[in-house]
């Protein structure tokens, strides 16, 4: 289907707003992370956030690798924090 | 104190192990997982380059849906007033390989790298289309790989257009803006610039052109044409000359 139309796709379809808070910025060891939840206590890794091409070689926190919650400092995410 | 922090985190690790072997759920595949990792070895904490990545769409004021992969300026800004702030970070290597996106938004990070005082190199990977140029130009030194491509266009709005005069204006001024920043950052000259954004017959739907590699190289946009081993090493040469310079003032 081609629309033929200015507007940007995101708003002539609106994405379901859950899907915004699936992910979020965590920082693990010091290594700010892009994490989706995959359970209650897991999530995965989706994207790492650094700058530092030696945080990419840390396996424990690679794309797709699972972490759990509990490992991350104070569950606190830096979207939050900016709010507050 | 390097032994400490390894030897805390491998205990660190160890703690986790049992929570997910009691698991019912973990799978064969995940405990080999577990059981075959081997730990990379810590070299320094520290990298004296770091490197940043545009990739995707370079995100504005409207946050993009999840399915999207994005560049965002919020992630990005903070990581370069670290990389300024930190004395042992004595180079920056950009990688591009981007579609573009906001203006104002890229814009802003191309400032911020142009003004940082460690060398910058920036290599274009696949693509760097659009606000992407700026951005390419703003470092030191830029690369091309032979076979990415950089889509020069004018710049256009999506969204509702009220007043259109104004607007017209308006989009004429941010236009100057970029076209400004990427005369004044790399060697092409106004008429090149705009003779490429301007033609015709070489995008569909569109005018603008979309130059290659070598050809990046040979209007002055881009620097050199080369890949990740050339950029490392003219990083390299730029940290050395530096050095030299402050060694200089010091005597």
């Amino acid at each position: 289907m081609i629309l033929y139309t200015m507007m940007p796709q995101e708003l002539i379809f609106p994405v379901d707003p859950a899907e915004y808070s699936k992910q979020r910025v965590v920082q693990y060891k010091d290594i700010p992370l892009l994490i989706e939840s995959v359970d209650e206590q897991h999530a995965m890794v989706i994207r790492v956030m650094s700058s530092d091409p030696q945080h990419f070689l840390d396996e424990r926190c690679c794309p797709g690798a699972k972490i759990s919650f509990s490992s991350l400092e104070g569950l606190s995410s830096s979207h939050e924090k900016g709010m507050v | 104190m390097e032994n400490e922090t390894t030897r805390y985190e491998s205990e660190n690790q160890e703690d986790q192990q049992p929570q997910k072997d009691d698991k019912p759920g973990a799978s064969i595949i995940e405990k080999i997982q577990q059981l075959g990792q081997t730990n990379v070895p810590q070299l320094s904490n520290d990298s004296k380059i770091h490197c940043l990545t545009i990739i995707g769409q370079i995100e504005g004021h409207m946050t993009l849906p999840p399915q999207n992969k994005t560049t965002k300026y919020e992630h990005l800004i903070p990581q370069l007033v670290a990389i300024e702030q930190n004395p042992k970070i004595e180079g920056l290597i950009v990688i591009l390989n981007t579609v573009g996106g906001d203006v104002e938004a890229g814009l802003a990070i191309s400032e911020m790298i142009a003004s940082l005082s460690k060398p910058t190199v920036s290599i274009v990977l696949g693509g760097g289309h659009s606000i992407g140029v700026p951005i390419a130009v703003s470092c030191n030194y830029s690369f091309i790989a032979e076979t990415a491509t950089m889509t020069i266009h004018p710049i256009r709005l999506t969204g509702l257009v009220i007043g259109v005069p104004q607007t017209f204006e308006y989009l004429d001024k941010m236009q100057e803006r970029v076209v400004n920043f990427v005369i004044k950052h790399s060697k092409i000259t106004e008429e090149t610039f705009k003779e490429l954004m301007f033609a015709k017959g070489n995008l569909t739907r569109d005018i603008g052109t979309n130059v290659v590699g070598t050809d990046a190289v040979k209007s002055g946009l881009i620097d050199e044409v080369g890949g990740i081993g050339e950029a490392l090493n003219k990083l390299n040469e730029l940290i050395e000359l530096q050095k030299d310079q402050h060694k200089g003032l010091i005597q």
